[in-house]
């Protein structure tokens, strides 16, 4: 059912036949002419190079293809990255074996270097620990020092028999307290 | 040397093992991205006779006239004279390394070893491998890590100057009391290898020719009543053997008489294994690049290093490999170009909706 | 008539053939934004803006048949945008006179063209409550004499969408027309 009318019909009729009319194109054309010639001397040159250098973009195979193959290049990237950085964690927990000193890093190593943190005086939450990468060297630096200086003494101790009786005795006294640590 | 004596090898075969004359040795390969290898050998002698010092027959690798060679003189703690020999060689290649090794004159001589590189592109990276390979000397022994745990096992492959420091160190009684089980293990591990092989070989050598009671699989069922006997005969194991008493204990005395020949036979395959000496050296290695991955132990100045001993390859391949990595920049590069290239444009499509 | 000729030529950086295209367009380009837009100044920039653009876009015109429906295009869409801009400045539109003037027009049976501003006038009130879409469809159906596919091609919607919104735009200028005639 269309609900045009003969009152519509007439009305169309009156603006159907009121074309708008241009009073002329020379304007318009000089305008155009004045707006091209700027682009042209400056933008249009790098619009036409990026038109030509991005043109496969409106090709749809190549567009997809392209997407596919830079999608898994990112792919394989973060696939290999992620394989080799686990092979190279699992390096860093393999032993190390030094000229004097042995330096481990299994878990009872980590417990005992909690332990001189703990007797430094310091407080930690219960359940999180957060040392710096610095602050653990230092501690494993200090825990070698104490090693050499150990076994300096030891060997100072076995050296005098009075000595060592003596030693001996104040270990035997102090052995609760140490082991409470 | 650290030769483990083995009871059932005595008189003769223990004066044999019973010999220090090789130089501490340490071998550095230095492998390059080419494949090419610079070798070192660094010996340390307290060998007093020029004349014996650092002979060729006595030192553990491949050395000859056309090394580079330069020798020096240290004291050590207790005012002793060490001689310091270096030695350096650049190999094109690791064939160049396999030559050498075919055509060595050393005492380590008659065990096969073999070198391996190899490089695989990556595109982001490229890897490298190296190896040295020791073939396996038993061909009917038992692998070590059926006997030993793997706590046990990482201290059975460790150098032994990390031994001396844990056994001397703050957990020394945990250690020595690990070092004993690891003896004793192994101990008992060896034996069963000597008779595992023997067995393997006299059957290997009898074979089609015996009856039920004597095929690999029933002398194999009844190995540890082997190890019994030879181990209640251990003293006097070369009289009684020669006079043929053992063998009739193990094989029946019919069996001993048809197969004299074949069990003696057998018994020299065993024992020339361990009349091997073999010299125990270190191995270092230098990768290019990045490391990524090794069954090696590090060293304070982050150098690959394997201790070789003649244990680690009685029965298994001893294989001391590493791998490292190299980026290729380019290749990060191109990619890198690429992926913005293909962005770019795709944002300039969704931008340009005209 | 515009050929492909004389868009080869164009392509190629020819002034004067550009001006001679720009001289066959404007007329009809300025004609559909006029009607749309109801004022002189906007549609003539939006001819300019669109001769600019196609002078750009050359090189995506691969046959004559199909520049005439792109020109249109670029015109709807810079009317489009014109008319979002004009929402926020709503304009008045004296209702009374321009009913007075479409009723006097058509009693006067035939009576010669309206002028610009008489039909930009008449659209406007004509128009008021359409949407922008319907406004364009009912422009390009019954003013500029186009068919369904033609308008769905330039307008970018369905051809059912096409119908629908001609159906709501004559439906409720019928209604406004026999209201106030």
């Amino acid at each position: 059912m269309k609900p045009e009318s003969e009152k519509y019909n007439e009305v169309l009729n009156l603006l159907r036949k009121s074309k708008p009319v241009l009073d002329s194109t020379d304007d318009i054309e000089r305008e155009v002419i004045k707006r091209i010639s700027k682009v042209n001397s400056s933008g249009l040159r790098l619009s036409g190079v990026l038109d030509f250098l991005f043109s496969w973009v409106y090709i749809g195979w190549v567009r997809r293809t392209l997407i596919a193959a830079s999608a898994a290049l990112v792919l394989i990237f973060i696939y290999q990255q992620a394989i080799i950085l686990k092979r190279i964690d699992a390096i860093s927990r393999q032993t190390v074996v030094t000229d004097k000193e042995n330096l481990f890093t299994h878990s009872d190593e980590i417990a005992k270097l909690l332990m001189v943190y703990r007797n430094s005086g310091k407080r930690f939450p219960s359940k999180t620990i957060t040392i710096s990468e610095s602050q653990m060297n230092e501690l494993l630096e200090s825990v070698k020092e104490l090693q050499i200086k150990y076994k300096d003494l030891e060997n100072l101790i076995e050296g005098d028999p009075e000595l060592k009786k003596l030693v001996h005795k104040k270990l035997i006294e102090n052995n609760n307290n140490n082991l409470n640590l | 040397m650290n030769r483990r004596s083995i009871k059932l090898i005595v008189s003769l075969f223990l004066i044999l093992i019973v010999s220090c004359n090789e130089p501490e040795t340490v071998v550095t390969n230095i492998v390059h991205t080419d494949g090419s290898v610079t070798r070192k050998i660094q010996m340390k002698s307290i060998e007093g006779d020029v004349n014996k010092r650092f002979k060729v027959s006595e030192i553990q690798v491949p050395l000859d006239s056309t090394w580079i060679v330069r020798d020096s003189v240290d004291v050590d703690k207790k005012g002793d004279s060490i001689w310091i020999r270096t030695a350096v060689k650049q190999f094109k290649n690791v064939d160049e390394l396999n030559l050498a090794y075919k055509k060595d004159s050393s005492a380590n001589k008659n065990v096969p070893r073999q070198a391996g590189f190899n490089k695989r592109f990556k595109w982001f990276n490229t890897e490298f491998r190296f190896s040295e390979r020791i073939d396996k000397q038993l061909s009917y022994g038992y692998p070590v890590k059926d006997f030993l745990n793997s706590e046990e096992l990482l201290y059975f492959y460790s150098p032994e100057s990390l031994k001396h420091d844990k056994e001397t160190g703050p957990d020394s009684l945990k250690f020595r009391a690990l070092a004993d089980s690891i003896k004793h293990k192994t101990d008992l591990w060896t034996t069963k290898n000597i008779v595992s092989e023997w067995i393997g070989k006299f059957s290997d050598l009898t074979a089609g020719r015996v009856g039920k009671d004597m095929t690999r699989e029933s002398l194999k069922a009844r190995q540890d009543e082997f190890i019994q006997v030879v181990e209640s005969n251990n003293a006097k194991f070369d009289s009684l053997w020669q006079n043929g008493i053992i063998l009739k204990e193990l094989i029946g005395e019919e069996n001993a008489v048809n197969f004299k020949a074949e069990a003696d036979s057998a018994l020299g395959s065993v024992t020339k294994y361990f009349l091997v000496d073999f010299k125990d050296y270190s191995l270092r290695i230098v990768m290019p690049g990045k490391l990524i991955g090794t069954n090696g132990f590090i060293d304070s100045s982050h150098v690959l290093l394997w201790p070789v001993k003649s244990d680690f390859f009685m029965t298994e391949p001893y294989e001391m490999w590493a791998e490292s990595k190299i980026p290729n920049a380019w290749a990060w590069v191109v990619s890198g170009i690429f992926i913005v290239f293909v962005l770019s444009g795709v944002i300039m499509k969704i931008i340009k909706k005209d | 008539m515009i050929d492909l000729q004389l868009i080869e030529e164009c392509r190629g950086g020819n002034f004067n053939n550009f001006r001679k295209l720009v001289e066959l367009t404007s007329p009809f380009a300025y004609s559909v934004a006029f009607r749309m837009l109801g004022n002189e100044d906007q549609a003539k920039d939006v001819v300019q803006e669109t001769m600019v653009t196609i002078w750009q876009k050359l090189k995506k015109i691969k046959t004559a048949e199909v520049y005439k429906t792109w020109i249109y295009r670029i015109v709807v869409n810079k009317c489009y945008d014109e008319m979002r801009k004009r929402k926020r400045n709503p304009e008045s539109v004296a209702d009374e006179q321009t009913w007075g003037l479409i009723s006097n027009r058509i009693s006067e049976g035939p009576s010669p063209a309206l002028e610009n501003d008489e039909t930009a006038r008449i659209i406007s009130i004509l128009t008021e409550r359409l949407s922008t879409k319907q406004k364009a469809v009912f422009v390009l159906s019954d003013l500029e004499g186009m068919s369904n596919d033609e308008i769905s091609e330039i307008t970018g919607i369905s051809k059912s969408a096409v119908k629908a919104n001609l159906y709501h735009a004559r439906k409720s200028i019928s209604e406004k027309v026999e209201k106030y005639l």
